[in-house]
C-alpha cells in the first residue's frame, strides 16, 4: 500500500489523542479513508480524512495531564526536573530569593536606564519628515575669533524660500518680542513664566504641532494667541478659554487656539504661541542673531547642495547681519550651522541656544551603566544557578541512569530557566513600574510611554530574553563538561572540576562591576564637591535676585533705593546679568600696539556697588564711583581673562570702541580689571567679559540684594509687599542665587543621582553573590574541612581557606576594572572645564571597599565552616 | 462520572439501537454506515464515537477489542454490545413514549 492519509494529519492526531483510543480511532478513520479513496478518489478522502481527524479533536479525546503520569512517557523527565527544580527552590529558599530578586532589580534597572536613554536619543522623532526638517543657525568668523550661534537674522526664512527651490517651507519663531519681560495679564491675574514663541502657521506645521481647538492658520491672523493644554487650564481653570482676551504686556490678544503640551522628548519647549504679525515692528532686517529658523527640505533635496545654497545666501548678506560693528577691509566669514531637528537635543550647546540640551557625555556614560547591569544580572544569575546545579549532581546522574539520553543535564537547566522566567517576569515588570513612579516623583524624569512601546526598547527585551536563553546554555555547557556520570553518581562535588575556572571568571567579572561603579561614584561626588568649593570669584550666599518687570534703570535704582529702609536688607544693586541667560555678545574694537583689533566679547552692565555686592575683587584700577560723571558713559572694566586676551599688562586707561546707546559706536576707557568671576557652570571656561555702567538706555533686568542671613526668609515677604506698591499688577519673580547656581547642574546631578542608585545595587548584588556562593561553597567543603580539623588545622586556618577563594577573585575584578575605570571616569571628566585629577586612590580605594565588603559576608560562614564539628560531617559517612 | 443522568439523547437512543441491531458487528465505521442507511443521516464519524464513549460510560453497551484486520493497516476494531441495561432501557424508553403516543387525541400510528 503505497497510499497513505496524510501523514499531517495523522501526526496531529496521534500528538493530541489518547493513548487509549489512539488505535480505535485511527483504525476506523483509515477504513474509512480507504473506503472513500476507492469511491472518490485520493483528493476527496485526503481532506475528508483531515476534516475527521479535525473533528475527533474533541475534548474527550485529548490527552488530560493525569494520563503524563504513566510510565514510559517522553514528559515524565520534564515533570520530574521541574520538580527537582521546585524542591532545590523550596530548600535553598534564601539562594532561590537572592537569585530571582536580584536578576530582577538589575534587569528593571537596566530597563529603566535603557529607557531614559531611549527617550534622550529619540528626542522629535515624533515629528512627522523629521529626517527632511532642519534647524539653521550662524558661525560668524570676524579676524579669527568664531562664535556659533544657535540663533539666526530675521529675514533668513524669508530669503531662503525664496532662493534655495530645495526649501519647502521655511519658518522661525522669536522668544523675545520685546526688550523687557514677557507678561500675560488675564482676569486681573499677571503670569510671567510662560515661555511664548512668536510664530507662524508655516513652522506649527512643520513642527507638526497638534491642535486641540482651532488650526494653524490663527498664527498668521494678526493679534492671536495660542495656548497649551496646561497653560488654558492654569489661566482659565475649567473655563472655555476660546476667544478670551489675554493682555500682553499692554497688547490685547484673542485666544485663538488651544494646542497640546510639547511632549517630554521634544528639544522645543513652549506654553505659548503668538502670531508673529503683531511683533516684527522692530527690526525686520539682516541686523543681528534674534530669531531660530527652521527649514525643510522636499523629498529629493540633497543637503549637502542646499548647505552650499544657504552659505551662498548668507555670504550675500554677510555685511547687514554683522552690521555697523563692522568696517571694510578684515577678514569675515559667515557660515550656516545646519543641525537636523533630531540631533539638535545632543548635540553642542551653540550661543542663544533655547533648544532642550543634553550632554552626550552623561547619557553614554548612562548607558555604559545600564549594560553593566544588564551583565551584572545574568552574571549572578549564571553563578546562583551553577552552584545550585553542582548541589544537584547525583540527583542529575541518578535522572541520566533512568532516562539515557532524554535526562541531559540541559534539561535540568532548561527547567531551571523556565522557572525562572515565569518568576523574574512578573517581578521585573512591578519593580520597572515602581522605578518609573520613583524617577517621575523624586527625580523629575518623566519617560513618555510610547518609548516604551517603541521598536529600540522592544528589540531591547528582547534581547534580554536572547541572553537570557544564552546564559542557560552556558550553564548547561559547564554542567555537561564538569560532571561525568560516574562521579556524580558517587556524589563527588568536586570543587576542582572545569567549570569552577569559568565561574571565577564570572564572580570576579559581576565584582569588577561593583568596583567600578565605587570608583565612578567617588569620582563622581568628588567632582561636584570640587565644583562647590572652587572659588567663583564672587559670593552668591544670600543674595536676592528678583527680575525686573519694566526694564527701567532709573525706577529701578528708585525702588532698591527705598527697599534700603528695610532692616535685613544690606546692599542692593543692577546687573543685566543672570546665571541662565545668555550673554550679549558684541563686536568690540580694542586697543593694540598696531592699532585696533576686532573681538566677539560678551559684555554685560553693572551698578554702582556691584562689585561690592557679590564681593567681587577689583585687582587693578578702581570700580565705577558714582562722583566721576564720566563713568556713566566713558568707562568700562574688563576681567582678568580679557585682559590676557587683549595682550594687556596695564589695561587701565587703554580704549575699547563698542556699541553706544543706541546704534551708534562709542569709545570708552577702561578704569579697572575685576577679577575673574564664573557666573556659567564650571563645564566652560571663564570668557573675557567687558562691562560698562547701565543706564535708562539699555533694559534693566535684574536686581540683586543682598540679605541679612539670620532673617533672610522673613525678609523675602516684605520684600514682595514693597513690590507690588512700586510695581502694581506685577509678578514677583525672586530666586536665591546660591540655588540658581546649584541648578545649573541639574542634568549632572541627575546622573549622580542615577549613579548613587546603581551604586547601591550593584552593592546589594554582589553582597548576595559573594553571600550565597559562600554558602554554597561551605556546603561543598563540609567534608574537607571535617577532615582537616581532625588532622590538626585550627580555626583560624580554616577560616583564611575560605576566605582566600574570594580574595582570588579580588585580584581579577581588579584588574579588570582598572582600565575601565580609568577610561570612563576620564570621558566624563574632561567634559568640565575644572575637574579634579585622577589620583591612584579611585583605583585602590574602591578595590578595598570591595574587599572588605566580601569579608564581611564570606566571612559569616568562614567563621561557620571554621567551627564546624568534624563528627557531624564525616558520621554521615 | 458525571454525565447528565442516565437518559438517552435522541442520537445516543439512534445508536444504541444501531448497536443492537448490528448485533456481533457494531464498531465505529459500522454503526455509522448504519445509521445513514437506515436513517439517510450522514454522520460524522467522531460524534458516532463520541456517542459509544457516553453509552459505555452510562453501562448501555459493553466493548471488546477484536482482532487485527489488513483493511485498517494492522489496527484492532473496538465492538460494541447491547447489556442487559442498555436492553430494559431501551424497552423502557420504547414504552414511554408509546405510553406519551397513546395520550394524543386523533392520533393513530400506522405501523406498517
Amino acid at each position: 500500500m503505497n497510499i497513505h492519509p496524510p501523514k499531517w494529519a495523522d501526526r496531529f492526531l496521534k500528538w493530541y489523542c489518547t493513548p487509549e483510543l489512539l488505535e480505535e480511532i485511527q483504525g476506523d478513520a483509515h477504513e474509512l479513508y480507504y473506503e472513500r479513496l476507492e469511491q472518490e478518489g485520493k483528493k476527496r478522502a485526503d481532506w475528508k480524512y483531515a476534516f475527521d481527524i479535525i473533528r475527533f479533536c474533541r475534548w474527550s479525546n485529548v490527552k488530560t495531564p493525569n494520563e503524563m503520569h504513566k510510565p514510559n512517557y517522553l514528559d515524565i523527565l520534564w515533570r520530574l526536573n521541574f520538580k527537582i527544580v521546585l524542591r532545590n527552590a523550596a530548600q535553598n529558599k534564601f539562594i532561590f530569593s537572592v537569585k530571582m530578586l536580584s536578576l530582577s532589580i538589575c534587569l528593571a534597572f537596566a530597563l529603566l536606564l535603557s529607557a531614559f536613554v531611549l527617550q534622550e536619543y529619540s528626542y522629535d522623532q515624533h515629528i512627522k519628515d523629521h529626517q527632511r526638517i532642519y534647524r539653521v543657525g550662524v558661525k560668524i568668523d570676524i579676524g579669527g575669533s568664531v562664535t556659533n550661534y544657535g540663533a539666526s537674522p530675521e529675514l533668513l526664512a524669508e530669503a531662503l524660500e525664496e532662493e534655495v527651490p530645495e526649501i519647502e517651507i521655511a519658518a522661525f519663531y522669536d522668544d523675545e518680542m520685546f526688550n523687557y519681560r514677557n507678561i500675560f495679564e488675564v482676569n486681573e491675574l499677571s503670569y510671567s513664566n510662560e515661555k511664548a514663541l512668536a510664530t507662524s502657521a508655516n513652522l506649527a506645521n512643520m513642527l507638526d504641532i497638534k491642535f486641540i481647538q482651532g488650526s494653524n492658520e490663527v498664527l498668521d491672523e494678526l493679534y492671536s494667541i495660542v495656548l497649551t493644554e496646561s497653560t488654558a487650564k492654569k489661566f482659565f481653570g475649567t473655563e472655555d478659554p476660546m476667544g478670551k482676551t489675554i493682555d500682553f504686556n499692554g497688547i490685547v490678544l484673542d485666544v485663538a487656539g488651544i494646542i497640546e503640551d510639547p511632549i517630554s522628548s521634544s528639544h522645543l519647549k513652549y506654553d505659548i504661541l503668538l502670531s508673529w504679525e503683531g511683533y516684527d515692528f522692530y527690526c525686520s532686517c539682516w541686523d543681528g542673531v534674534e530669531v531660530y529658523t527652521y527649514i525643510k527640505l522636499n523629498e529629493a533635496a540633497d543637503i549637502n547642495e542646499v548647505e552650499a545654497k544657504i552659505s551662498q545666501v548668507l555670504a550675500k548678506n554677510k555685511m547687514d547681519i554683522v552690521g555697523t560693528r563692522f568696517q571694510s577691509g578684515e577678514e569675515m566669514a559667515v557660515v550656516p550651522i545646519i543641525e537636523n531637528i533630531k540631533d539638535i537635543h545632543l548635540s553642542n550647546q551653540l550661543l542663544f541656544d533655547t533648544a532642550e540640551k543634553r550632554d552626550i557625555t552623561n547619557l553614554n556614560l548612562l548607558m555604559v551603566a545600564a549594560i553593566f547591569f544588564f551583565l551584572t544580572g545574568f552574571i549572578n544569575f549564571l553563578n546562583l544557578s551553577l552552584a545550585e546545579l553542582t548541589t544537584n549532581y547525583k540527583k542529575i546522574g541518578v535522572l541520566q541512569v533512568f532516562g539515557g539520553s532524554m535526562a541531559s543535564p540541559t534539561k535540568a537547566v532548561l527547567a531551571n530557566t523556565l522557572l525562572s522566567l515565569f518568576v523574574i517576569s512578573p517581578l521585573t515588570v512591578v519593580l520597572f513600574v515602581i522605578g518609573l513612579q520613583y524617577a517621575q516623583t523624586s527625580m523629575g524624569i518623566s519617560i513618555e510611554n510610547n518609548v516604551l512601546l517603541s521598536q529600540p526598547f522592544v528589540l531591547i527585551l528582547g534581547g534580554f530574553a536572547l541572553l537570557f536563553i544564552f546564559s542557560s546554555r552556558i550553564s548547561s555547557f559547564v554542567v555537561a563538561q564538569s560532571g561525568d556520570l560516574l562521579s556524580a553518581l558517587k556524589g563527588k562535588l568536586s570543587v576542582k572540576h572545569s567549570g569552577f575556572r569559568l565561574r571565577e571568571l564570572i564572580v570576579g567579572t559581576q565584582l569588577s562591576f561593583s568596583i567600578i561603579m565605587i570608583a565612578l561614584i567617588f569620582i563622581i561626588v568628588d567632582q561636584f564637591q570640587f565644583i562647590n568649593a572652587v572659588d567663583k570669584g564672587f559670593e552668591d550666599k544670600n543674595t536676592l535676585v528678583i527680575k525686573v518687570p519694566d526694564g527701567n534703570y532709573s525706577e529701578t535704582k528708585v525702588w532698591l533705593e527705598s527697599l534700603q529702609q528695610l532692616t535685613g536688607v544690606k546692599k542692593t544693586g543692577i546687573s543685566s546679568f543672570y546665571t541662565d541667560e545668555f550673554e550679549w555678545t558684541e563686536v568690540f574694537e580694542i586697543e593694540t600696539e598696531n592699532g585696533t583689533r576686532k573681538e566677539i566679547v560678551n559684555h554685560e552692565y553693572w551698578g554702582y556697588g556691584f562689585t561690592d555686592l557679590l564681593n567681587m575683587e577689583i585687582t587693578m584700577g578702581r570700580d565705577f564711583d558714582p562722583n566721576v560723571s564720566t563713568d556713566k558713559h566713558g568707562a568700562y572694566l574688563i576681567n582678568e581673562t580679557a585682559a590676557a586676551k587683549f595682550g594687556w599688562n596695564d589695561p587701565v586707561g587703554k580704549s575699547i570702541v563698542g556699541p553706544g546707546a543706541g546704534y551708534g559706536r562709542h569709545e570708552r576707557k577702561v578704569i579697572g580689571v575685576v577679577k575673574d568671576f564664573n557666573f556659567a557652570s564650571l563645564h566652560k571656561k571663564i570668557e573675557p567679559l567687558i562691562i560698562f555702567m547701565g543706564t535708562n538706555a539699555w533694559t534693566t533686568e535684574y536686581a540683586y540684594l543682598k540679605l541679612d542671613p539670620i532673617r533672610s526668609t522673613t525678609l523675602i515677604p516684605q520684600i514682595e509687599e514693597a513690590y507690588h506698591e512700586f510695581y502694581e499688577n506685577m509678578p514677583f519673580d525672586w530666586e536665591f542665587l546660591d540655588e540658581k547656581f546649584a541648578s545649573l547642574y541639574k542634568q549632572d546631578y541627575q546622573v549622580r543621582d542615577i549613579f548613587q542608585i546603581g551604586l547601591f545595587i550593584s552593592i546589594l548584588v554582589s553582597c548576595l553573590g559573594v553571600f550565597s556562593v559562600s554558602a554554597l561553597l561551605v556546603f561543598l567543603r563540609a567534608k574537607e574541612m571535617g577532615i582537616r580539623k581532625i588532622v590538626g588545622a585550627d580555626q583560624i586556618h580554616l577560616f583564611g581557606l575560605h576566605i582566600r577563594n574570594f580574595v582570588k577573585f579580588i585580584v581579577i575584578a581588579v584588574l579588570i576594572a582598572w582600565p575601565i575605570i580609568y577610561y570612563l571616569s576620564s570621558y566624563w571628566l574632561d567634559n568640565f572645564a575644572y575637574r579634579i585629577d585622577l589620583s591612584i586612590g579611585y583605583f585602590i580605594f574602591p578595590g578595598l571597599i570591595t574587599l572588605l565588603i566580601i569579608l564581611v559576608t564570606s566571612g559569616f560562614h568562614g567563621i561557620k565552616s571554621s567551627r564546624i564539628n568534624p563528627i557531624d560531617i564525616l558520621n554521615q559517612e | 462520572m458525571s454525565t447528565k443522568g442516565n437518559y438517552l439523547g435522541e442520537f445516543e437512543e439512534l445508536v444504541l439501537l444501531s448497536v443492537a441491531s448490528l448485533i456481533d458487528d457494531a464498531y465505529g465505521v459500522s454503526v455509522m454506515k448504519y445509521i445513514n442507511q437506515e436513517t439517510g443521516r450522514n454522520v460524522n464519524i467522531s460524534a458516532v464515537h463520541e456517542g459509544l464513549k457516553r453509552l459505555q460510560r452510562k453501562g448501555f453497551v459493553e466493548s471488546n477489542v477484536g482482532g487485527a484486520t489488513q483493511v485498517r493497516g494492522g489496527r484492532r476494531k473496538r465492538f460494541f454490545v447491547l447489556t442487559d441495561v442498555g436492553r430494559s432501557t431501551l424497552e423502557e424508553v420504547m414504552l414511554l413514549k408509546l405510553q406519551l403516543y397513546s395520550k394524543v387525541p386523533n392520533f393513530k400510528l400506522k405501523l406498517t
